[in-house]
């Protein structure tokens, strides 16, 4: 009896395999997760640190140095109000970090529990929410964004919400689609006829697997988020001036292009660029690392 | 044809409740969301009692589902409004607009698609080779970048650097006379009038926004098609013709394509919801004509109306591309239809 107890110990302790250590050991060998994970963890720490290694005040105006070119006391240069862009810079990113985080998040649960609710409840539920989506999907991103951020007005949690209304729907399909290729799977059926709750099936068993196809999903969105929050400063109904945001910042210099003044958009706009290629590489990555066809 | 046929009713009728709900969702933002209409269209300047008449001229006193009635008897009439702002009504401001973005959007495909495509096929065949790998890379920064800011890069670079590209003010130089407004589509214009000189003029002006606004699209398109040939190239029935010995030109051409092109019809209709996006970008940074920079200056006059039409009449425009792409689809792929 005691042999059989230390037995059953042993294999308790046994490290099991585990999909996510998989995936996440698959992400770091890749040359594309190894890169996107280097952007991703610098945006990180400039996000949480970034105000503190700002050389100036991000709003410290001085007309005797508006407009000045990259040097090495403003190295991004001074804006039309002898802001320091640098510093701008390094406050905008906790900013459209956090937008991203917050609203992709958010928009991730809503999307995941709508798909899945949908997908396992089946018939007219599933085509009303998918209705929904559609009618969501047929607005242009950035004119959706616009028509909400014009009614609310613009600031923080416009742009939090509107990037939430046009990322639910993807996320939604994606994980519609998943359920619906595992809701008859014999695992599910079995644990249906030892009479679990509908709860219990949609949380332990289907919802896990939705979360992979997803995950790839919440990277990309990652991405697209950036883009669409700095679009929406861009056109005016974002975050609201003189608050520093990288693409409220590209606006800026819009008007300075022509006559040759060119760091004042460039240099901000490179940041954007630079974090959504981490997001979309990372999104890659964890595609190759998830999905076995992929591989060739 | 008789499928096709059926199915094409079906899409008709399943077209409805999405063009409905589009509709509710534009009626929503507008009315429902906090905020007084009436005071959002003659600003908050103004006193109590020119409000409470406008309040009753605009109907906003009466239930909700009235209003939503007599916005759709609106619509139905083509009636999106007036514009105090720009003393026209919006449908006027609308249909004048819209030729210059519709110019933009096809120029921008005529780029897109080719290149893409290309692209597309020439990194299936060398799949995993350098070229491959390069058109990964353009592929990541295509999506990347937002179109604004990689469009300012042009500027700097074909403007103030290369000197080879106009300034970014519009669709043609003030001191080329413009052509007589036939459909409002300055190039078509040019041509029609055999205007040689504002046809130049017009052509070297939307190079740059064309350009500018093509790359998502090359990006996302030509990923599709790379994987779709990857799939036709690894099939079964590719591989029994590479071992018969017919000439690879054929082959790639005009067996594989076909089949390979499939997905691309579905993705560039997908791609055209990001092109009005961007349009909406690029026509900011272009000082351009049309539609996006109407919306745009609305907002910062707080001329709603004008926003909103615009949005909602975007929207509608993408419901019919997507509409006329699963046609398209359905009749080049006969298994869609009948499924």
């Amino acid at each position: 009896m005691e042999n059989m107890d230390i037995t059953l110990n042993k294999v308790h302790r046994e490290r099991r395999p585990s999909a996510l250590r998989d995936t996440i050991r698959l992400i770091v060998r890749n040359p594309t997760g190894i890169a996107a994970l280097a952007i991703i963890i610098v945006y990180a720490f400039l996000s949480f640190f970034g105000p503190t290694l700002a050389p100036y005040r991000p709003d410290a105006i001085h007309l005797s140095r508006e407009l000045l070119p990259p040097s090495s006391t403003h190295i991004f240069g001074t804006d039309e109000y002898g802001r320091d862009i640098f510093s701008r810079v390094l406050y905008a990113i906790p900013l459209d970090m956090s937008i991203a985080f917050v609203s992709v998040s958010i928009g991730y649960s809503i999307g995941l529990m709508a798909g899945i609710f949908s997908g396992y409840v089946g018939r007219r539920t599933d085509n009303a929410i998918m209705r929904g989506m559609d009618i969501l999907f047929a607005f242009p991103s950035i004119l959706l964004a616009i028509a909400i951020a014009v009614s609310i007005g613009p600031g923080y949690w416009t742009v939090v919400i509107a990037v939430i209304v046009v990322t639910i729907p993807g996320f939604a399909r994606v994980a519609r689609s998943a359920v619906l290729a595992t809701k008859n799977d014999l695992y599910v059926l079995a644990s249906k006829s030892l009479g679990a709750r509908k709860s219990h099936i949609m949380f332990r068993h289907i919802l896990p697997t939705a979360i992979t196809p997803t995950i790839v999903l919440y990277a990309l969105n990652l991405g697209n988020a950036i883009i669409l929050a700095a679009s929406l400063s861009f056109l005016g109904v974002g975050i609201p001036p003189p608050t520093p945001e990288l693409g409220a910042m590209v606006t800026t210099g819009l008007n300075y292009v022509v006559s040759g003044e060119w760091w004042i958009s460039v240099l901000p706009g490179l940041f954007i660029v630079l974090i959504v290629i981490g997001f979309n590489m990372m999104g890659d990555a964890i595609r190759e690392a998830t999905d076995v066809t992929l591989r060739r | 044809m008789n499928h096709f046929f059926k199915f094409f009713i079906f899409r008709i009728i399943s077209l409805i409740p999405t063009v409905l709900g589009v509709i509710v969702l534009t009626f929503i933002i507008t009315h429902v969301i906090p905020g007084n209409p009436a005071l959002i269209l003659i600003g908050p300047e103004v006193n109590k009692s020119e409000l409470i008449v406008l309040e009753n001229e605009l109907g906003l006193n009466k239930p909700l589902y009235v209003q939503f009635g007599a916005y759709l008897w609106n619509l139905l009439h083509f009636n999106l409004g007036y514009s105090y702002i720009l003393g026209h009504s919006v449908i006027y401001e609308i249909r004048t607009r819209f030729p210059a973005s519709f110019e933009l959007a096809i120029a921008a495909m005529v780029i897109t698609l080719p290149i893409a495509i290309y692209t597309g096929i020439y990194a299936a065949i060398r799949s995993n080779k350098a070229g491959d790998h390069a058109s990964r890379v353009v592929t990541l920064l295509g999506i990347s970048m937002p179109v604004f800011w990689i469009e300012i890069i042009m500027i700097i670079v074909f403007f103030n650097i290369l000197g080879i590209a106009p300034a970014p003010y519009g669709q043609i130089s003030n001191s080329v006379t413009p052509p007589p407004n036939i459909t409002g589509m300055m190039i078509l214009d040019s041509l029609l009038s055999l205007n040689i000189p504002a046809l130049a003029n017009t052509l070297w002006h939307i190079m740059l926004p064309a350009l500018g606004l093509s790359f998502a699209g090359i990006a996302v398109i030509s990923r599709v098609v790379r994987s779709s040939m990857l799939d036709v190239l690894n099939k079964d029935y590719m591989r029994t013709a590479f071992a018969i010995g017919y000439p690879r030109n054929v082959l790639l051409n005009r067996y594989a394509l076909k089949n390979a092109l499939l997905p691309a019809i579905t993705v560039t209709a997908v791609q055209i919801g990001a092109l009005m996006s961007g349009v909406v970008l690029t026509e900011t940074v272009f000082s351009w004509q049309g539609l996006g920079l109407l919306a745009v200056n609305a907002i910062d006059d707080l001329d709603y109306p004008v926003v909103l039409a615009v949005v909602l009449v975007s929207a509608l425009l993408f419901v019919a591309v997507n509409f006329i792409a699963d046609m398209l689809y359905a009749y080049v792929d006969p298994r869609i239809r009948v499924g």
